[in-house]
Formats: C-alpha cells, structure tokens, sequence
C-alpha cells in the first residue's frame, strides 16, 4: 500500500499526522509526506517545516522499532519539475516531497505519480472544514482524487465507523482500510447497507460480504452491526451518521452512491460532516 | 438445556440468526431445532389426493435442499434436536402450530435491521408474534458480548423478563446489566442517578436476586429511542417483556440494532 499524506503546519495537520501515523504502524505502508507552499516557494523553511513534522511522524511510528527511518543529515534534491524531494531508505519507504504551485492540481499530480492507494489530508473542525489559506481544498480532493481519500477532521476520535456498502466488489484494500479505522480508533463498526421501495434489495452477493465482514470483527471480538436504509433517506442518513461517528462510503463505480452523490454533494458531505470522512475508491 | 425452535431460509437474515444461536450456544445451554417453510406460490396450488401429496413432497424436497445448502454454508458447530421440520404453508401459521404442539422454550428467527422502525412494530403486530405461546428471540445482528441487557421501562412486565430469563439461564456464563429507560428529546443520550427510576428497577432486581441471577450493572438512561437503541449495541441481546403496542420501550426495541429477546411466559400468552 502506498499512502499519500498532504500536511501544513497547521493544527488540523497535526491531528491527520497522528492518524496517519497510526494508520502507517499498522500497515507498514510506503508513505508520502507532501507540503505545500504557494507562490515562491521559502525552500529553508519549507524543508524545516517537513523535516519537523515527518520526525514527529517516525517517532510516533515506532522511531527504531518502527519501519521508517529518518537520518540525521538530510539534503532535499531539486527536481525538474520544480519540486524537492528527499528519499529516505528504512525498512518502508519515506519520501518527503516539497511542492509549489496550485495546491489541488500538485496533491492530485503527487497522487498519480506514486500511484497513491489513499490520500490523508487534514481540515479544521466545524462547517467549514477548510484548509488555511485555500478554499475548499479537502473538498476538492475529496471530489477529483481516482484514488481513496481520508479526510481527518480536528475533532473527537470516532468511537464509531459507519461504513455505507451496496457493491460487493469492494477491493480488499478497501476493506483493510476500514479494519484500520476500526482497530486505530478501537471504534465499532456499522455496516449499512440499502433497501428498495420493496424492502431490502436481494443482491446476494452484497449481503455475503456484509456478513463476511461482521463474522470476520466479531471473531476478533470487535462490535460490528449491519443496519438497512431506505435509498431515498440516503442524503440524511449519511449527514447525520457524521455525527455518530467516522463516515466510510464507497463510491465505486459500480455503487449507487457514485450516483447519488453527485460531485457537489460529495463535497457538501465533507464541508458538513462532524466527524472524519473516508472515501473509498 | 433450553429448546429453541429456529426458523431458517435461504437469505442473510437465517444466516446472521443461524450464526447467532451458534454463539450463544456458546454461552448458554441450548438445542436448536430448525424448521423452515416452504411458502407455495398462489398459483402453484395443487388439488387434492396423489396430486397434492406428489406436488407437497415436491415443496418438501425442496425445502430440505435449501437448509441443507444453507447449514453447508454456515459450517456451524452446534448441535442440532433432530433433523430439520420442512413445512409446507403460511409461514406464520405452521410456526404457530408447531409451537403449540411441541413445548419450546423460546421460538428465533432472524429479522434484519432497518431505519424504519415501522418494520419492527409491524412484526410485533404480526400473528406469529401476538399468538406465540411461548418468547420470541428476534435475531437482528451478530453481537459478541456476554452480558445481556434487560429493558425496563413503562409497559414492561419485569416477573416474564426474569422468569423467562430463569428458564434458559441454566449454567451459563453470562452477566445481567439492568436498563431502565425513559424518554427525553435529546439526541445525546444521559446518564441518571439511580433515584430516578421508578420502583420498577428495584423490583425487577430483588426478582433476579431471588432466581439467583446475577446482576452487574444498573443503568437509568434518558433520551431518544434511537439514542436508546444504540446504547444498547453493546449486549449479547436485549431482554423485555413484550412490550405494549406504540409504547416507548416498543420503539427502543425497534431502534436497537441488536437483537430482542421478547418475552412471554404460557400464563401470560395473549
């Protein structure tokens, strides 16, 4: 797995750098640390920033018992596109990236060429869930990433992960990630699935692998529920489950809620949500 | 040892309900006893003599090719009373008379979860659930816990909840927390002192203490019914008397996602 993580210096950052962490320890995943920096860039300060933020990110990863490594000395190298990089060799790769220009095209040009499974990205709590000095951006990435996207909202730890599924092809990472949201919050999960005007939708193959994912967290003694929504209730349902807990949505594209939420409302999820959002892909 | 009569079908909500019982077999002493019935389709009606009995025995070999394929699946370990009873009928109605002629304990099948709560107070309406002789364990999640919450609030008969408990308790490993619930409009759910609760819950547990059941926690709680509901994951499953139709523990009982052992001694059958 490799794991994009977007950062600033902010306080928001901090909490996403936390999750990311906890999310890397467990999955040994090759990790992407990526700043962004507007205009002309403060290389100094830029590299001071980064170098800050991914030490706090290896020791909370286990520092020497961990799998990631950090030297002492470390020279950032000039690439042709503008940005500096830094590789770092530990026992999983750590790369930590400086990039200048549009924020939302760089973090999705990042994505694409590590060929990013997930992208982590921070924003402030409440209703606006922005990311200082661009508006919107956690949304946009949210909306435009072709790959999953966990955006860590400031707030509480989720005690609760609700997770919308009507496909059965999830992929397993998709279903690893949630794992992880599960076992780094110690949180329960709600699977919840969806039902027709006719009651609940006879599509075998979903309800197998609803059943397949709460047998296989109870045996670990973890709480998991299943739950059905009527389709049309969709829109509320997931708006107030935010308030519940850390909202998981597939949006693949063979799922009903690439439908229905549409781009805009995608966004709209994310600006209103009270807690912590995953989209998977 | 208690009897379970466990209705199964070919779907998720047996296999959640099959997977349950298996667990709690774990915990409690149990023998389930599988029936399922096979639902004619109103034109598929055959008429009288040899050609109903072949067109019967038809929909009977049936039925038991679907709980053969179904146990296969589910690969559970417990062991079953028997082989499976395959009817052919109303469901509702050969459940019925299958619980009048054979003693049960308590009756299960799996129901799935779902936001409308309308779904559940329409199987509490329904005639399995009225007419039953006996309790109803109505299975809607796989929960992993080994302590069973009793709901108590208006309408809750706390003698059926403790005997009916005291029936199936038999040697088992399992912890009672008392739940007393009363309505408030807040979506958060809060937590009272003991004084708050009617004489209901020190009732219900000088009753336990007098089966020699034990009790570990008390809570009083107030709040929404779905604020309610979702306390509630957190049990084995939640044990109440059938409750009074549209009451406030019916509508907690339908909001929980876990699954709902409802209650009824023979004396107190509808």
């Amino acid at each position: 797995m490799r794991i994009l993580g977007v950062l600033d210096h902010n306080t928001y950052s901090c909490r996403a750098l936390e999750d990311l962490a906890n999310l890397c320890a467990n999955t040994w995943a090759d990790v992407t640390l990526l700043l962004l920096t507007p205009g002309e860039p403060n290389w100094e300060k830029s590299e001071d920033i980064i170098i800050s933020l991914a030490k706090k990110f290896v020791e909370k990863t286990g520092a020497d018992q961990g799998p990631y490594y950090l030297p002492d000395d470390i020279n950032f190298k000039l690439q042709s596109d503008g940005s500096k990089i830094f590789v770092s060799k530990g026992k999983k790769g750590l790369i930590l990236r400086v990039r200048t220009g549009d924020y939302s095209k760089e973090i999705l040009r990042e994505a694409q060429e590590i060929d990013s499974d997930l992208i982590v990205l921070g924003c402030s709590k409440g209703m606006e869930c922005e990311w200082k000095g661009v508006l919107g951006l956690p949304k946009q990435i949210a909306r435009d990433a072709t790959c999953s996207v966990l955006v860590v909202k400031d707030t509480t730890k989720p005690n609760q992960i609700i997770s919308f599924l009507d496909q059965s092809n999830v992929s397993q990472e998709s279903l690893e990630l949630i794992n992880q949201m599960v076992t780094i919050h110690q949180a329960g999960l709600k699977i919840v699935g969806l039902m027709g005007e006719k009651g609940i939708v006879e599509k075998e193959d979903v309800q197998r692998k609803m059943l397949d994912i709460i047998s296989y967290y109870n045996e670990r003694g973890l709480h998991a529920w299943i739950t059905f929504i009527e389709k049309s209730s969709i829109e509320d349902y997931v708006a107030n489950a935010t308030h519940e807990g850390m909202v998981a949505l597939w949006i693949g594209k063979k799922s009903f809620f690439s439908r229905i939420f549409s781009r805009d409302l995608l966004g709209k999820l994310i600006e209103y949500a009270r807690s912590s959002i995953l989209i998977l892909r | 040892m208690a009897r379970v009569l466990l209705y199964l079908d070919e779907n998720l909500a047996s296999s959640i309900a099959l997977r349950y019982i298996d667990y709690l077999s774990t915990m409690i002493q149990l023998t389930p006893f599988i029936i399922h019935v096979v639902v004619p389709d109103e034109n598929e009606q055959a008429g009288t003599g040899w050609v109903r009995r072949t067109w019967e025995s038809g929909m009977i070999e049936s039925g038991k090719a679907t709980i053969s394929r179904l146990l296969k699946t589910e690969k559970v370990k417990c062991a079953f009373g028997g082989v499976p009873k395959i009817k052919v009928g109303n469901k509702d109605d050969e459940i019925l008379e299958e619980l009048r002629i054979t003693s049960y304990d308590f009756f299960a099948e799996g129901h799935l979860p779902t936001s409308r709560s309308q779904d559940f107070h329409e199987l509490l309406d329904s005639d399995l659930y009225t007419k039953a002789p006996c309790s109803i364990m109505c299975i809607k999640n796989l929960s992993v816990s080994k302590t069973v919450g009793v709901l108590l609030g208006n309408g809750v008969n706390p003698e059926t909840a403790v005997s009916e408990l005291n029936k199936i308790w038999d040697n088992s490993v399992m912890d009672i927390d008392l739940i007393y619930y009363t309505f408030n409009d807040s979506d958060n759910l809060e937590f009272l002192e003991r004084s708050r609760a009617s004489s209901l819950l020190n009732e219900t547990e000088e009753l336990l203490k007098e089966a020699g059941l034990p009790c570990s926690n008390v809570h009083v709680i107030t709040g929404t019914p779905e604020a309610a509901g979702d306390f509630l994951i957190n049990y084995a499953f939640i044990a109440s008397s059938f409750p009074p139709r549209k009451s406030l523990v019916a509508e907690v009982l339908a909001c929980t996602p876990n699954s709902v052992f409802l209650c009824r001694s023979k004396k107190s059958k509808k």
